[in-house]
């Protein structure tokens, strides 16, 4: 593959990267949530075969998918290059690490010193991943990416995974797992209610990177808000079919990462002269007249 | 400001950035235009752009209009995320992308606070004000400094900012002032009402403010911008300023 002629000049160009990383978030949270269950007694630490499979399934694609978002896709084996200085390449090398591994402790047969090791090792990747999800986008400027924001993937997917372990009858339902999950669910809430203020107040010299989306924040933070803290835990203690708390989580995932994106804020000049513009408004001063 | 030839070449290892003189700048785009013709940028890129503060005109305001480009930070953000290695910093100061190295992933773009870099979606790879390297190398200014007609525009290194310093004097030459220069205080670019600068990066702009200030006021801070403007309007209304 080469140049992908056209490109994502303007528009959207973010959405492959919203499918990634929600891929990446359910993957890898189905993988680090075996980390919760196993501490409260509930399993092993090690993944199971299907369970690693599905890891590396949900992995794979969205490593495909992410290629989608680069300007030459034939060049992304350089994202390796700078190990130890990027946190990109720490994310990429995250992602093919839990990859590689998820593949070997779903395809080696059970008796295998090697695929043990990886069903071992799978879990704790897999929370790598959706650590370096949240810590690439510590980047300066960026108003909604900072602080607590880059908890936001690992309390997700965890919510995520449980979600999906339990509708697979990996745990019971009741004891310390469920009070682990809604403590995982609560924490997911208070981020996105850190990070919901966090925005409102610094939006004064922020300029939106998609206006459009931007001007309808609340109602969309509000939509996921109430999709994944409120109308799935609600489902889930309420015993519904548990396939669909999964398909309202899954959902929940798939807006929270297209929101972390559309709703991108950076502090920039043009921001902050419009709020300089707008101080002198408010301080009652009319414009001169065009022949002084 | 128009600084005398630069003293640059192989090895020279130091800081670098523009400096840009508020009370010079008209906006008029020269800076712009000359960019994009030496650099035979594509229709949808620019490596420069002109930010006007308060063209309306409020009273008591100030009106300038910032012309900015890469600032060439001492702590880039784009070269600590860029995963390739397309980014450097060169010991000159100088921040450079080489087109070969990128992959297009726009990290830069999301990391860079001063909207640097530029996506060229027809080759895929990001793009970014160089400093015109290639003609410093050759004795000569970069392209923007060069076009500037009315001496707004400048390329500084070295500069200690926050120094008094005449502007049109080629710091890094020791040149000496000449006939129109203007004596004001270079600023570091956060002091400066409308520039934003989140902290990290140290840009490496320098910012020359009008003779006078606002009224006197330094530019400190917005409040104090705020405050003269607000002094100046309640001086209109008292003189039956309508």
């Amino acid at each position: 593959m080469g140049r992908r002629g056209g490109g994502a000049g303007k528009g959207f160009h973010e959405a492959p990267l919203v499918l990634f990383s929600a891929l990446a978030v359910a993957g890898a949270g189905i993988g680090g949530s075996r980390v919760l269950l196993a501490a409260t007694g509930q399993g092993a630490w090690a993944s199971s075969p299907w369970e690693a499979g599905v890891v590396a399934g949900l992995l794979a694609l969205g490593v495909l998918v992410s290629t989608l978002h680069l300007g030459r896709p034939s060049r992304a084996g350089l994202a390796l290059r700078m190990v130890g200085r990027s946190a990109l390449t720490a994310e990429v090398l995250a992602l093919g690490a839990s990859l590689a591994v998820g593949a070997l402790a779903a395809l080696l047969p059970p008796g295998s010193a090697v695929g043990g090791l990886a069903r071992v090792l799978l879990p704790w990747l897999s929370v790598l991943v959706l650590l370096t999800l949240g810590t690439v986008y510590r980047l300066p400027g960026q108003v909604g990416w900072g602080g607590s924001a880059f908890l936001r993937p690992l309390a997700l997917g965890m919510v995520f995974g449980m979600v999906v372990q339990g509708a697979a009858g990996s745990w019971e339902v009741g004891g310390s797992a469920l009070a682990v999950l809604l403590l995982v669910w609560v924490v997911d809430a208070l981020l996105m209610v850190l990070g919901g203020r966090k925005l409102e107040r610094t939006l004064g010299s922020a300029e939106a990177s998609h206006p459009a989306v931007f001007r309808r924040r609340r109602l969309l933070l509000a939509v996921r808000f109430s999709l994944v803290n409120l109308v799935a835990p609600l489902a889930f203690l309420l015993a519904w079919t548990l396939l669909l708390v999964v398909v309202l989580v899954a959902g929940g995932v798939l807006l929270d990462r297209f929101l972390f994106y559309a709703l991108a804020a950076r502090l920039t000049t043009e921001g902050e002269v419009r709020r300089v513009e707008a101080a002198l408004h408010r301080r009652s001063i009319a414009p001169q007249s065009s022949t002084d | 400001m128009k600084t005398g030839t630069p003293a640059w070449g192989p090895g020279r290892h130091g800081a670098a950035g523009f400096a840009l003189d508020l009370g010079r700048c008209v906006g008029c785009g020269a800076c712009v235009l000359a960019c994009r013709m030496e650099n035979r940028l594509p229709g949808r890129v620019s490596w420069r752009r002109i930010v006007p503060l308060n063209l309306a005109r409020y009273l008591g305001g100030p009106t300038y209009f910032f012309s900015l480009a890469c600032h060439h930070c001492q702590d880039p953000p784009c070269v600590r995320g860029c995963p390739s290695g397309a980014l450097r910093k060169r010991p000159d100061g100088v921040v450079t992308l080489e087109a070969d190295l990128c992959m297009g992933c726009r990290y830069c773009e999301m990391a860079c606070p001063f909207k640097a870099p530029a996506y060229d979606s027809d080759a895929g790879v990001m793009t970014k004000c160089h400093l015109c390297h290639h003609r410093l190398d050759s004795g000569l200014l970069p392209a923007c400094v060069e076009a500037c007609p009315v001496g707004a525009l400048g390329f500084e290194d070295d500069t200690a900012a926050g120094g008094d310093v005449a502007a049109g004097v080629d710091v890094a030459a020791g040149g000496a002032p000449d006939a129109e220069t203007r004596v004001g205080r270079v600023l570091r670019a956060e002091e400066v009402p409308g520039f934003v600068d989140p902290g990290e990066a140290k840009p490496g702009l320098v910012l020359v403010p009008p003779v006078g200030g606002i009224r006197g006021a330094k530019y400190v801070s917005l409040e104090s911008l705020l405050a003269a403007a607000a002094d100046a309007a309640s001086e209109g209304e008292g003189s039956g300023h309508g």
